[in-house]
């Protein structure tokens, strides 16, 4: 089978407003920009002007929160042709939104809502996947999220979820290696059970971000630095799945450029130093 | 109840907390259903309060924190305010952007 995956873009980072002036004064240790999809919908303003700068410097993806996919809602297409038409001026490399549904009957929850693992939800999500990379005329990637419930009516784990998904939708994977751990600590299964059910020829991107503890379970919150254990996670990801394209995600807290870029340092040392010790 | 009766009825959990789907979510010994639907559903009242403190700065700052949540709450109690267009990060739903009118108590 031909690698469905386009070409890595090394370590990147997630475009937020507080750090516009500095990625435009410095590119050292930055190779790409994730961008969130929604908050450049609207033309014309800042947000855009700032954005075409960025694209002179920096291959840009884009990230999505809103396309709903496991919602027995239908498809907004509107919002899709929107997507498809920025992603075109931007020339972007590639985009992605969550394995999730956000609200029912066109109320929106602004949270990314699991789904139960069941072969009605593989095949309702698969096919609007398929419906969404016609419209959008290109492979997508769909991310894992954490999760603090699941469902009793579930008929698989969550990695086999996510995986037969991709097979059938021939879609990718942007592996929260964070929303991994999150989730295997609330709902107590081994984290490596999870990388190790992936089929690594879907992994195109990986996400790295810190959570909040509450004590008996995680809350993904993305206000705090990639913790020790996300860590040592992220270096089974890069034992298991090799060169993938790779990002720090950060929400709140946010804080100087030159802090997320030492993090990000640290990723880029940990997969040179593991795909050494592979090779 | 079919996938989408599932959907509709966590939705009302969230918003209203209506204990339908409370039989549909496993529950374990060490997080119990209450506290795992209560991160959705507090999370959901956080980003309403959060809009409305961003869209009342000024009051907000001169009541102080505490004294706006209490009246934030009372308020969401009362209303059924909804916001329909939002942009946020992946997992930590931050409200960037909405429809202010919505939010609107007059």
């Amino acid at each position: 089978m031909t690698d469905p995956r386009f070409p890595s873009l090394g370590f990147g980072l997630g475009l937020r407003p507080d750090h516009y002036e500095a990625l435009l004064s410095q590119q050292r240790g930055v190779a790409w920009l994730e961008v969130l999809t929604e908050n450049y919908l609207v033309p014309g303003g800042r947000p855009l002007y700032f954005l075409e700068r960025m694209r002179e410097r920096y291959p840009l993806v884009m990230h999505g929160v809103s396309l709903s996919i496991g919602s027995a809602d239908e498809l907004n297409v509107p919002y899709l042709q929107q997507v498809k038409l920025l992603a075109d001026r931007l020339e972007v490399r590639w985009l992605s939104d969550h394995l999730c549904w956000t609200g029912v009957d066109g109320v929106n929850l602004h949270d990314l809502m699991p789904l139960p693992y069941t072969q009605e939800m593989v095949r309702h999500v698969a096919d609007r996947i398929g419906v969404v990379q016609e419209i959008l005329g290109r492979r997508i990637l769909i991310e894992n999220v954490s999760s603090y419930l699941t469902y009793s009516r579930s008929e698989m784990t969550e990695w086999e979820f996510l995986s037969e998904i991709a097979q059938r939708a021939d879609c990718l994977l942007l592996l929260d290696v964070n929303n991994v751990y999150v989730s295997s600590i609330n709902h107590e299964f081994d984290a490596l059970d999870y990388l190790n059910g992936v089929p690594s020829e879907r992994v195109q991107q990986f996400h790295l971000a810190g959570h909040s503890n509450e004590g008996d379970y995680l809350i993904d919150t993305h206000d705090a630095p990639v913790c020790e254990a996300v860590w040592e996670l992220y270096t089974c990801a890069v034992e298991r799945f090799g060169v993938v394209t790779t990002m720090i995600e950060r929400d709140d807290n946010i804080p100087e450029l030159s802090v997320l870029v030492s993090e990000l340092d640290r990723a880029r040392e940990i997969a040179e130093r593991t795909l050494a010790k592979a090779a | 109840m079919n996938f989408s009766e599932l959907q509709r009825a966590l939705q009302r959990n969230v918003m209203h907390a209506d204990t339908e789907v409370l039989s549909e979510v496993n529950d374990t010994q060490k997080v119990p259903v209450n506290v795992r639907l209560g991160v959705y559903s507090n999370g959901y009242r956080w980003r309403l309060i959060e809009v409305l403190a961003d869209t009342y700065e000024q009051l907000s700052v001169a009541l102080g924190e505490e004294a706006f949540f209490e009246l934030a709450l009372e308020y969401l109690e009362s209303t059924r305010p909804s916001i329909f267009l939002f942009a946020g990060s992946a997992g930590t739903s931050r409200v960037i952007c909405v429809k202010r009118e919505a939010m609107n108590p007059g």
